[in-house]
């Protein structure tokens, strides 16, 4: 499944104020992986992932996509280079159609180094694929105010993968869903993945984690503590006590 | 493009009604009305469809006041010329305020803007070669081909610059920037993360504003023939700019369209019927009547009516 070498993040660093959110963190993920980021809260997860994607800009250590440094880069730069995010709280334009949430990562598209534009005459057609894919298309003309929370969890999911990333960061995308709910939203992460796009699932929920990820990785207060098969890492003393205390 | 030719048609007929008319004051009220028509719209283009308020609309229309004032002392009249000069300086006002202020956002990039026009006013204020606090005569040309009358030119011209404004409003709005700019008004974060170049776009949101606004100023000078800094950066301008899309409705092309045109109106007929001073109060209890009651301005109004 997993190929070359494409996010290598080496000794990753964020602090707020004295409080060190970050304390030089290395991870590498290889194409078409599937990886779960599982931590107790405030382990700097979340932190993470907006330092992967750009939302936050990191105070020390390397962040390399594709073998090009993507550190200084904005979030709509690694955007631009297929490093697509959801967030935890789902964040749709909510003046905009369902669809139309999806034009706006497809009209972007032209900017990937080596992706042609998408035509205007065909904005609809891919939008409503995407849409399609996550179920959502009976709802293409309403607004996300119309949506419920799961619909719109789905939406965020759209939103990611209109553009075909290359590596999809899904933040906490089913908390607070029912279980069924979560299964739906993991069949869907199962689907992206399969069409190649490397997938980091940073989740709560420890059956979908476990069922999902192929490589778990624990954070606990902002140091990485395990990396590895997520039926040995799950079986780690440390972990336990990180999440259960002594 | 069927949208496009109409605006032509229309405005084409609308000139066509007010020349047979043929009346100077027709013209000259008129003129008042259509300008801000493009003012709005103007405003509209960052404040509507980015979501990022400016208070400094006066200034940009100022600036294109004073651009034309500084090229006819120096001995260019051609009222095009003044108005792509007034354009020019007023849009890369907007991009260098822009830059400056677009890391600001809500409430701080509005008062950032309401700084600049009071800074600018004082600039202007103390620059006696364009004519200072005591203001600065500008003689119109006589006569002028084609038109009956200066006053019908300078109209039908503010009437053409009404038309490219909304017609590159409405452009916007279903465009790659007007998607780009509709995300950053709902979620700046969010739209980042969807590749927007947010930045990149505001800028262009804030020239492209501006320099509408200053080319709205520009004929000034020919219109009132006398140009002092109080009134170039007048209350009105800034107040009206703001309230007619919000009246009218954000969003939508058609919104400023229709505030500044009931707004616009209205304040005209109270100029004549109950005194100048009516005008502000006027615009003040319609803004806060419709904020409360339908704050999505007439737009959103009808298009409740209509369930769309």
């Amino acid at each position: 499944m997993s190929g070359g070498m494409q996010l290598a993040v080496t000794s990753l660093k964020k602090r707020f104020g004295g409080f060190t959110a970050l304390g030089g963190v290395d991870f590498e993920a290889r194409k078409g992986e599937r990886i779960g980021i599982i931590g107790p809260n405030g382990s700097g997860k979340s932190t993470f992932v907006n330092c992967l994607a750009g939302a936050l800009r990191h105070d020390g250590g390397t962040i390399h996509f594709n073998g090009e440094d993507i550190g200084a880069l904005p979030a709509h730069g690694r955007a631009w280079r297929g490093l697509a995010r959801t967030f935890q709280l789902p964040r749709p334009f909510g003046s905009l159609s369902v669809r139309e949430n999806i034009y706006v990562p497809l009209v972007n598209l032209g900017h990937r180094p080596g992706q042609a534009a998408v035509p205007d005459a065909e904005l609809r057609d891919r939008a409503d694929d995407a849409l399609a894919q996550v179920g959502l298309k009976p709802k293409a003309d309403e607004l996300p105010k119309a949506l419920t929370q799961v619909e719109l969890r789905k939406l965020e999911l759209a939103k990611a993968i209109a553009t075909g990333p290359e590596l999809l960061i899904s933040d906490e995308a089913m908390a607070g869903l029912s279980h069924s709910e979560v299964d739906e939203i993991l069949d869907l992460l199962f689907a992206i993945n399969r069409t190649g796009t490397t997938v980091i699932m940073i989740e709560h929920i420890i059956r979908a984690v476990t069922r999902f990820s192929e490589r778990l990785l624990v954070l606990v207060a902002g140091e990485k503590i395990a990396d590895g098969a997520p039926q040995d890492v799950l079986a780690l003393a440390a972990v336990e006590k990180a999440y259960l205390g002594q | 493009m069927r949208f496009y030719l109409g605006a032509v048609a229309v405005t084409a007929l609308l000139f066509a009604a007010f020349h047979l008319a043929g009346i100077e004051y027709l013209w000259f009220t008129a003129y008042v009305v259509v300008q801000y028509v493009v003012l709005a719209t103007a405003w509209n283009i960052l404040g509507g469809y980015a979501g990022y308020v400016n208070f400094g609309s006066a200034a940009f229309f100022a600036v294109g006041t004073y651009a034309a004032v500084a090229l006819h002392k120096a001995g260019i009249g051609n009222l095009w010329l003044m108005m792509l000069a007034g354009g020019a300086a007023s849009g890369l006002l907007g991009l260098g305020m822009g830059y400056l202020t677009l890391r600001l956002r809500g409430a701080y990039f509005s008062i950032a803007t309401l700084s600049l026009a009071v800074l600018l006013q004082t600039v202007i204020t103390n620059w006696s070669y364009l004519g200072g606090s005591r203001g600065v005569y500008v003689v119109r040309p006589a006569e002028v081909a084609v038109f009956s009358s200066f006053v019908e030119y300078l109209f039908a011209v503010m009437l053409a610059l009404a038309l490219l404004a909304i017609c590159l409003a409405r452009y916007i709005e279903t465009s790659r920037l007007g998607y780009g700019l509709a995300a950053i008004r709902d979620d700046e974060l969010a739209a980042e993360a969807s590749g927007v170049p947010t930045l990149r776009l505001k800028l262009i949101a804030t020239t492209i504003s501006g320099g509408l606004m200053g080319m709205a100023g520009a004929p000034m000078p020919y219109y009132s023939t006398f140009i002092e800094p109080a009134s170039a950066f007048g209350l009105n301008y800034a107040v009206n700019a703001m309230a007619m899309p919000l009246v009218g409705g954000l969003k939508t092309w058609i919104g400023p369209l229709v505030g500044a045109l009931l707004m616009g109106t209205a304040q005209q007929i109270a100029t004549v019927t109950i005194s100048s001073a009516v005008n502000l109060l006027l615009v003040g209890l319609l803004l806060i009547g419709f904020l409360m009651l339908a704050p999505q301005g007439i737009v959103g109004l009808i298009k409740g009516r209509t369930g769309r």
